[in-house]
């Protein structure tokens, strides 16, 4: 009797240990999901800037109003939205570069750089960039956290059942508020 | 650089005690008179109370009631009384120095700002730092209102309660409520780190997890911020839009520098800091008043708010809070 009570208790404890793995390991990996949603909105919000700035660049010259038009085309294709991670952040981040040539070429034309409205458009910028590493840091924290649990045990064994994969943390490039600084 | 930091804010303070000189010391003679007047009634307290004392153990023994504790326990409550009233008037004085010694320091320093000596901060104010209860035990007091900069600021005293005798161990509190620059719409605290301190960094981790008052645990990519704070939020990217790597080296820097426990609260376009661990504040009826003294008590709080709005970087505007 004792016996049956000793093992029933272990038993017990161990279904216990691994449903509390198991759905931690899920929780972990919906937390990744989460994060990267979060990511996504934020990039929209990068997005809405740029018709802000083409308002700015109306007036500027035709290099400019390219690399505009050029960003604007990366931003609003379809496929782009449903590309991978790493390749989504490459494609990212040839944008922000291309933000930042654009202000910084703005920045030169003294009139351009007194006017309110572009001063208005680099602490909007700024902002976004803000909240974009916000985002960004917030993914690479559920990225670790993910990574560590499918590689620990006991989750290791539910990771490898359901065929879960690490993840590598994402480059994505961010303007830092020096930038108004120009 | 630092040594000129330092050297201006040596000046600043020299400015500071030539200022208040004169008038620390009406209030110095004004303590003097109150603590002369406390120690008169402190003789006449204690004659007054022996023969209180005697006279009704003679009038119990007179009457030789057959009650020996009617001897004993009649004296006993009548000392009790005049004690209590004795003590009474010790911290009523204390708090009338205090207030004309803070009411010198901020009319001096900042004309520009308000003092009001016997108000302090709506409770609402650090409702979500939970410090509602042990605030609860203290008397607010001493609220300064003023703006730095662009930025508006609260700031009120807290200390143990004198109704509160049971809960001795609460501390004096530095509460103060600024307007926050970025726009936050969740709510974030953070804390000192007080359970991996206790229980480990595994146990106290784990405790963690489950979360504070509704709010997730957001872990972060500095170790040493990590070390010291625990932050809880209802949205993991805000509270790193919030906390970012520079605001948190800043927090670091500033426990390290004055060494008190900092708790923030995050909502509603408000920061709200608790300053912990302080030494009392109030002057006591035998301690002389001095420049130095009010100082300590009175333009330092100032300066860690200074510090804090600095640190915080509450004067840099963001476009859709200008």
């Amino acid at each position: 009797m004792t016996l049956f009570v000793i093992i029933t208790l272990i038993i017990l404890f161990t279904v216990l240990i691994l449903s509390a793995s198991y759905n931690s390991l899920i929780h972990r990996k919906n937390a990744l999901h989460y994060a990267y949603n979060g990511l996504e909105t934020m990039l929209q919000k990068r997005y809405d800037v740029l018709p802000k700035l083409a308002e700015v660049v109306k007036t500027s010259a035709l290099f400019e109003q390219q690399l505009i038009q050029q960003a604007s085309a990366l931003a609003a294709g379809q496929e782009y939205q449903r590309l991978p991670a790493g390749e989504r952040m490459r494609k990212e981040n040839q944008l922000v570069l291309s933000i930042q040539e654009i202000t910084q070429e703005l920045a030169k034309d003294g009139g351009v750089r007194q006017q309110k409205s572009f001063m208005h458009l680099q602490r909007s910028i700024v902002e976004v960039e803000e909240q974009i590493a916000a985002a960004r840091r917030a993914y690479n924290a559920a990225a670790m956290e993910y990574n560590n649990a499918i590689v620990m045990f006991p989750s290791v064994v539910f990771a490898i059942l359901l065929g879960y994969e690490p993840v590598d943390p994402l480059d994505l490039m961010v303007l830092n508020a020096e930038y108004t600084e120009l | 650089m630092k040594k000129s930091i330092h050297k201006a804010k040596e000046r600043t303070r020299q400015k500071l005690f030539d200022l208040i000189r004169p008038e620390l010391e009406k209030v110095e003679d004004n303590r003097k008179n109150l603590y002369r007047a406390y120690i008169t009634r402190l003789y006449i307290v204690f004659f007054l109370a022996i023969s209180i004392i005697l006279v009704l153990i003679l009038v119990a023994l007179f009457m030789m009631s057959s009650d020996p504790l009617g001897v004993v326990l009649i004296p006993l409550i009548a000392a009790y009384l005049l004690i209590a009233w004795l003590n009474k008037l010790k911290p009523d004085a204390e708090e009338e120095i205090t207030k004309s010694i803070g009411e010198i320091v901020i009319k001096t320093a900042h004309p520009e700002w308000d003092y009001f000596s016997d108000q302090c901060l709506a409770e609402e104010n650090f409702d979500d730092l939970d410090l509602a209860h042990s605030l609860s035990l203290m008397d607010g007091e001493n609220l300064i209102a003023g703006k730095y900069k662009e930025t508006a600021f609260h700031i009120s005293y807290y200390r143990p309660s004198k109704h509160n005798n049971k809960e001795k161990q609460v501390e004096t509190k530095l509460v103060l409520v600024f307007d926050f620059h970025k726009e936050v719409t969740g709510k974030t605290v953070v804390f000192p780190d007080f359970a991996q301190q206790l229980l480990g960094t595994w146990l106290g981790k784990e405790v963690q997890e489950l979360g504070w008052h509704g709010l997730e645990l957001v872990y972060f990519e500095d170790h040493t911020f990590e070390k010291h704070y625990a932050v809880y939020s209802s949205d993991q990217i805000e509270a790193r839009y919030i906390l970012t790597p520079s605001m948190m080296e800043g927090l670091v820097t500033m426990k390290a520098k004055y060494g008190y426990d900092f708790s923030f609260s995050f909502t509603g376009g408000k920061v709200c800091v608790a300053i912990s661990g302080l030494p009392d504040y109030r002057n006591k009826l035998k301690d002389r008043v001095t420049p130095d003294g009010a100082y300590q008590n009175f333009y330092r709080p100032i300066e860690i708010a200074i510090d804090v709005i600095e640190t915080m970087n509450l004067n840099t505007r963001i476009w859709s809070k200008e």
